[in-house]
């Protein structure tokens, strides 16, 4: 354990000292606050690895905490897994540039929590166990709806993944002045550590600590502004549209959701792919009921509000702060600059900027390491999320029928993950001059078009079927994959095609009616044996989905039950 | 799948207690998940057929409706999922309580 993290924390470490360029240390050499600082939060992510080694022996225990997460450190892990880099950088920015449009983004993301709380939290921690799979499966064919809602999971999780970590290496390389190439290893060799070495429990506890860290930063920020302001917003938006070129446009509904089209397609992939997350919908596994499972999604959403309702301080705050300074920003040969496109670092370091530019040194030090906890913890929830598709789903109940032993399935996890670091560092490497853009789209899209409609339907559609689920969880991987593909963001931006055939950015209005439609038709038009047989089962999964289990299912241990 | 029989699970769905219980969470879920969704896209209507309005003041000069409107729709989805959370666990948890004690071999 030690012999590992060691290396790993030295390689970190030593570039920085070594150079330190770029924003955390752009004026005065490089800066030993935001060094410390990160070098904190590495070193806290490993004690909290290293104390969560003992208690990866079991399933429950590696898969779910032992199922001993209370609802409040659950809720505040969910925010800090679905909080990413994105989120906090990317909306502030998108404030920044665009104005009130990044609210309703802000807004189309926090929908997607009451959905999950009210349509998956319940039935998904009464009928599964591990990941959102096991309840996909409960009343039908556990292999093959199994694999599809695996390869759905797979496809989710490289797709964030990626994209997080190219995002993540071009943030570090900006924050400490650390190559790219760098710095993506050294966040899959932590992610790859947090999973391996310490399960659930170590991911859980990363994710609180990243959660704890942005609330806190963002409100001191939040706080910082206001204070700049004298607590009076009319004199803080006044600033942020004097300074603005768009002027009083950032205070209303501006280009992003103009046309309906396109409009209700973003929001239709905002909220049901935030309720399609595999690793966000796992994370209802690791608390010990049903209630405990509502009361987190509870906490998770308020704590996101809360982030949603101070974002736009930050957002219109940098806009006012740093809009009006020529130093924030890269100069033409005549002096000049855009106030948008010239913001050193681009428009998604406008929350970083503001930080230095608010409390020095100090607070873009702390700022620049929360927003690198930030990316630590949705990589590691990613990973695990993935690994245990992997292993638990593909592994321990297709391949091996269930039959394997906690031991092997664990073993076969760690590998997993492993690779699935491997993996995503290369592609990151691979992609790292490449247009991603359309990746944490796509993701979101796939997970509203393929991991949605098949949990949904199985839960409370009656006449779900193997067959159904099976086609129409396929029809909606593949149609949105296809409809990206052929879209702008790929077929112009990737491929360099003059006109892209799909004219709108997100396909999630066409590929999840055709998820839903495919999972009714194919249902509906199955005959076989197998189909009424999984009809009537639905009668006992509706006992169990209400009332949670009632009896020790025969695959449980006694021990086990004791979570 | 599940050692519950089928007698039992004939007697629990015909329990009038279980099918209140079915009844009414149905109920909760799926009307505030019309209130949620509505919210959401009911804005995003508003915005492309009267973009105007948002951008009209609401009180200073500076702080539009549509400013006000999704900060107060920010609290509102905080507000509905804690009813709903309150509502599943002190209400439904009696009642649900209630049936697997009869049930349970």
């Amino acid at each position: 354990m030690k012999r590992v993290i060691l290396p790993a924390l030295a390689l970190l470490a030593l570039p920085l000292t070594a150079k330190g360029a770029a924003i955390a240390g752009s004026s005065s050499g490089p800066s030993w606050i935001a060094i410390t600082m990160f070098v904190l939060v590495v070193a806290g992510t490993l004690v909290i690895t290293y104390l969560s080694a003992s208690s990866t022996g079991t399933k429950v225990d590696f898969y779910t905490a032992g199922q001993s997460i209370s609802p409040m450190q659950n809720g505040l892990a969910m925010a800090g897994d679905f909080l990413s880099a994105a989120a906090f950088l990317g909306i502030t920015g998108l404030i920044y540039a665009d104005g009130y449009d990044g609210l309703i983004y802000a807004f189309g993301f926090l929908t997607g929590w009451p959905i999950i709380l009210f349509l998956m939290s319940e039935r998904l921690r009464n009928l599964g166990r591990f990941t959102f799979a096991d309840a996909a499966s409960y009343p039908l064919d556990r292999k093959s709806v199994r694999t599809v809602a695996a390869i759905g999971s797979l496809v989710v999780v490289a797709l964030y993944l990626v994209a997080q970590m190219i995002a993540a290496g071009k943030l570090v390389q900006l924050l400490f002045g650390v190559d790219y190439s760098v710095a993506i290893v050294g966040i899959g060799m932590l992610m790859i550590a947090y999973v391996t070495f310490g399960g659930m429990q170590a991911t859980t506890w990363v994710q609180i600590t990243k959660a704890a860290l942005l609330l806190t930063g963002a409100t001191i920020m939040a706080l910082a502004t206001l204070w700049h302001f004298g607590f009076n917003l009319e004199q803080l938006l006044t600033a942020a549209t004097d300074a603005h070129p768009k002027g009083t446009s950032i205070l209303r509904p501006g280009g992003l959701f103009a046309e309906p089209v396109s409009a209700i397609s973003l929001g239709l992939a905002l909220v049901f792919g935030t309720a399609g997350l595999p690793h966000i919908l796992m994370r209802f596994f690791t608390v010990k009921d049903a209630a405990d499972a509502r009361r987190s999604a509870f906490v998770a959403t308020s704590c996101i509000a809360y982030f949603c309702l101070i974002i736009p301080l930050l957002g219109y705050g940098a806009a006012s702060i740093l809009m009006g300074d020529a130093t924030y920003f890269k100069l033409d040969a005549a002096g000049h600059f855009n106030r948008i496109g010239s913001l050193i670092g681009g428009t998604n370091m406008a929350a970083v900027q503001l930080a230095g530019a608010l409390g020095g040194p100090l607070l873009l030090g702390l700022i620049s390491a929360v927003a690198f906890a930030t990316i630590l913890a949705v990589v590691a929830g990613l990973t695990l999320a993935g690994a245990s598709a992997v292993s638990h789903d593909l592994y321990g109940q297709v391949i091996a029928g269930g039959t394997a032993s906690d031991r092997r399935e664990i073993l076969v996890s760690k590998v997993s993950a492993t690779v699935i670091g491997i993996v995503a560092v290369a592609l990151s490497a691979a992609f790292q001059n490449q247009n991603v853009a359309f990746m944490a789209g796509l993701a979101l899209s796939v997970a509203a078009s393929c991991n949605f409609p098949i949990l949904a339907m199985a839960l409370y559609w009656r006449g779900t079927t193997t067959r159904g689920a099976v086609a129409g969880a396929l029809l909606g991987l593949f149609g949105s994959v296809a409809l990206v593909v052929l879209s702008k963001t790929v077929w112009v931006a990737l491929f360099h095609f003059a006109k892209a055939p799909f004219p709108y950015d997100n396909p999630a209005l066409f590929s999840m009616p055709l998820a839903f439609a495919g999972i009714w038709l194919f249902s509906i038009m199955d005959r076989s044996a197998r189909a009424s047989t999984e009809r009537k089962a639905f009668e006992t999964q509706l006992i169990h989905s209400e009332l949670g289990p009632l009896t020790r299912r025969p695959e449980l241990q006694p021990s086990e039950m004791a979570g | 799948m599940t050692d519950i029989s089928d007698i039992e699970a004939g007697r629990i769905l015909a329990d009038p207690r279980f099918r209140r219980l079915v009844a009414e969470r149905a109920r909760l879920r799926w009307g505030l998940s019309a209130v949620v969704l509505g919210m959401f896209f009911g804005l995003i209507a508003l915005m492309s057929a009267t973009p105007q309005l948002l951008g009209e003041s609401a009180g200073s000069p500076r702080m539009t409706i549509g400013l006000v409107l999704v900060c107060v729709l920010f609290v509102s989805v905080v507000l509905v999922t804690g009813f709903y959370v309150r509502r599943s666990n002190q209400g439904f948890e009696g009642l649900m309580r209630s049936v697997r004690e009869d049930c349970t071999p």
